[in-house]
């Protein structure tokens, strides 16, 4: 759409300077006191480039007494940031980047497996990309005695692509609900009017992420996730075996596939791409020929995304802290020891924050 | 606070975090040194990772000795014929810089350093027949651009980190790391072996053919330059020829600031240089440019001490040879007259 150069994380900021503005221009808050510490908000480095999008009078007051971490929030922020570098540098660069470079930066259809594999793959890759620089910011926030909020909560545990957009990048979601959506109208003006603030949001949304109609039918898509799940929760019998755990898995499951499926929009580098690797995904003109990953690169897509997916599943309603505080000192410290060895042994090449730029 | 934004991480989890984190040290340390010393008993030797920062970082080490300052280009070749701190021993004041890159044919970084005014140096350029040819030249340009355009101050920091950490220890090589090693599990329900060839932080390379699969490795080369050949079939000689003197302009260059040029034909052996001989004759194509060029040329075939080297795969030296033969190439070059005015170290074996 256009071909424009961009300073890095200029979505971000601009972001948090807007809600700045507008909580002020609304009456939810007032102009602060000092320039110094808006100007700290603004180009707080943790979080700078690729989020999380903080709101300013929640940043601000942390501002009004010197930060001082103690000991164990120092050691928490270290863990967060290790946790965060190693889903970034080991599982996003080092094991699931190759292969989704093999399968969307490839000329020509790829088999069905591989088209399979690499677009689940690309959904574990930009989850532990993003998910792994918030954490990093949050440790590194934290290790500076700030708080920040967290960007995602098991988005793959969603059941249910409203439920989704509550845990993948929540403060964009936030944002967008909050500065854009409601203001719209929300659900107060009747379905009609609903239906419009939904896909108008989920349009903003994508084209949020570039310039590309790719971006803004990834969007359209979600909006229309969105829209098809109410009817669809409207329109089917509310049967019990959808409240048991293993209906809820399946309707997890079904979220996932649905969403791994409208990633490919956000990775292909042109429509076309796009378009043919979905198409390689249901056999269709291509079924078992065309370009093949390596078995072990099928075992990894396969073994990560199972692994990334059912992690989430069990830890859906929990939090890290909870984790935390219910495993003994000694597991934590294996688990920790495990991240170190592998942030050593398992990096791939450097690669830039998927995020960066957006 | 207008809504929602759920989940501060406000409060850390209790526990004994400072032990937990000297514990999670030590276990890590230990398992790491564990597989280190596993690695070097079974034969691995660091090795630094040759990329694009690497390159740059050495090519900015072009200026500091002015013309005391030998700068290597060229491809594999020279990266594990010549060992540099070898030149450096027998010439003290020369300052070695290689600027050779794998597979890749070298006349752009020439070009490139024939524009750069600061560079006034010697050039030592391992080159074949096939370099010359004009659709060649851009070859090693991307690294070039890459110097130029890309190679920032972080990059630069980032590299030298990297490369004092890969030239001490094994376990920073990418080819032991788990999903090369995986990989190669996958395949050959078995762990990789020893690689034969490493890179030192110098940007030379030392084969241990040792380590290798002789026969497969001189089946490859054959077949590859077999291809190469095949896939570009030689030209006329007067016409590559007259393609090889066009880089005149750069040698002119270089020269007309007090630098040198010195085209280098280094051994290649058995099948590989029948392969050689048949596309690219020497009398008609090296003797030739050699006789019109403005610069020093050095071919293998005719210098006695540099002919009697055996290449295991029929392509490079080992190391074993490769140090011997940077001895004869040094003194060849100083026989030419482009080394030795300067610090000559006339140890015995020199003589």
């Amino acid at each position: 759409m256009l071909d424009v150069v961009l300073p890095v994380g200029i979505s971000f900021y601009t972001f948090q300077t807007l809600s700045y503005t507008l909580d002020i221009f609304r009456g939810r808050g007032r102009p602060w006191h000092s320039f110094l510490d808006y100007a700290l908000y603004v180009a707080f480095f943790p979080q700078l480039v690729a989020g999380p999008i903080v709101r300013a009078f929640h940043f601000l007051p942390q501002c009004l007494r010197e930060r001082k971490p103690t000991g164990d929030e120092f050691a928490w922020a270290m863990s967060l940031f290790s946790l965060g570098l190693f889903e970034k540098i080991v599982l996003a660069d080092g094991l699931l980047a190759p292969i989704v470079e093999t399968v969307y930066d490839a000329e020509g259809p790829v088999d069905v497996l591989s088209a399979w594999c690499g677009t689940l793959a690309f959904s574990s890759q930009i989850f532990c990309d993003f998910s792994g620089y918030s954490l990093c910011a949050v440790g590194i926030a934290k290790s500076l005695g700030f708080s920040i909020p967290d960007n995602f909560h098991f988005p793959y545990a969603s059941i249910g692509f409203s439920d989704f957009w509550r845990r993948w990048h929540i403060s964009l979601s936030t944002w967008f609900r909050d500065y854009l959506y409601i203001p719209l109208g929300g659900t107060r003006r009747g379905p009609f009017s609903n239906t419009l603030n939904v896909i108008f949001t989920m349009l903003v949304v994508g084209l949020w992420h570039g310039a590309s109609w790719r971006f803004v039918l990834w969007g359209g898509i979600h909006g229309f996730l969105i829209l098809a799940e109410r009817l669809v929760k409207r329109s089917i019998p509310q049967w019990d075996v959808w409240k048991t755990g293993y209906g809820k898995l399946v309707l997890c499951l079904i979220t996932f596939m649905f969403i791994s499926i409208v990633w490919s929009f956000f990775r292909a580098e042109s429509l076309d791409r796009a378009l043919l690797i979905l198409q390689n995904m249901f056999g269709i003109g291509v079924g078992f020929s065309g370009l093949r990953l390596k078995n072990s690169d099928m075992v990894i897509a396969i073994f990560l995304t199972v692994s990334i997916f059912l992690t989430q599943w069990l830890m859906r309603n929990k939090t890290l802290e909870w984790l935390a505080t219910c495993s003994p000192w000694w597991a934590r410290s294996l688990a920790l020891a495990g991240i170190l060895i592998f942030l050593v042994l398992g990096a791939g090449e450097d690669r830039a924050f998927i995020y960066f730029q957006f | 606070m207008p809504l929602s934004i759920s989940n501060f991480r406000e409060i850390a989890p209790p526990g004994p975090w400072v032990k937990i984190w000297l514990w999670a040290i030590a276990v890590s340390i230990g398992c790491l040194v564990m597989y280190e010393c596993h690695l070097r008993t079974g034969g691995f030797r660091p090795s630094v990772v040759d990329d694009k920062d690497l390159w740059s970082y050495c090519r900015a080490q072009v200026y500091p000795y002015g013309r005391n300052t030998i700068v290597l280009l060229g491809a594999s070749r020279i990266q594990l014929d010549v060992i540099p701190h070898e030149l450096e021993k027998m010439f003290p004041c020369y300052r070695i810089v290689q600027l050779a890159i794998d597979g890749k044919h070298p006349l752009s970084v020439l070009k490139d350093l024939s524009e750069d005014q600061g560079f006034r140096g010697i050039i030592v350029c391992s080159i074949t027949a096939l370099g010359f040819n004009q659709k060649n030249w851009d070859d090693q340009s991307e690294f070039v651009k890459y110097y130029h355009n890309h190679f920032t101050l972080d990059k630069q920091v980032n590299r030298m980190i990297n490369t004092f950490i890969q030239q001490h220890l094994v376990v920073a090589d990418p080819y032991v790391k788990f999903r090369k090693v995986f990989d190669y599990f996958l395949r050959r329900k078995r762990m990789p072996p020893p690689r034969y060839l490493v890179t030192c932080a110098d940007r030379s390379r030392k084969a241990d053919y040792s380590k290798a699969d002789i026969i497969a490795e001189k089946a490859f080369r054959i077949k590859r330059i077999r291809e190469i050949y095949d896939q570009n079939p030689a030209p006329p000689h007067q016409t590559w020829v007259r393609e090889a003197m066009a880089i005149e302009p750069f040698v002119a260059e270089i020269q007309g600031r007090g630098g040198k040029v010195v085209f280098l034909r280094l051994p290649s052996t058995g099948k590989h240089w029948e392969l050689d001989q048949q596309f690219y004759p020497k009398d008609r194509y090296w003797d030739q440019f050699a006789a019109g060029t403005s610069a020093e040329t050095i071919h293998f075939m005719n210098c006695s001490t540099l002919s009697k080297y055996n290449c295991p795969e029929g392509s490079h030296l080992d190391s074993k040879d490769a140090l011997a033969f940077t001895r004869d190439l040094g003194l060849e070059l100083r026989k030419k007259g482009i080394l030795g005015r300067c610090g000559y170290n006339q140890g015995t074996q020199y003589k």
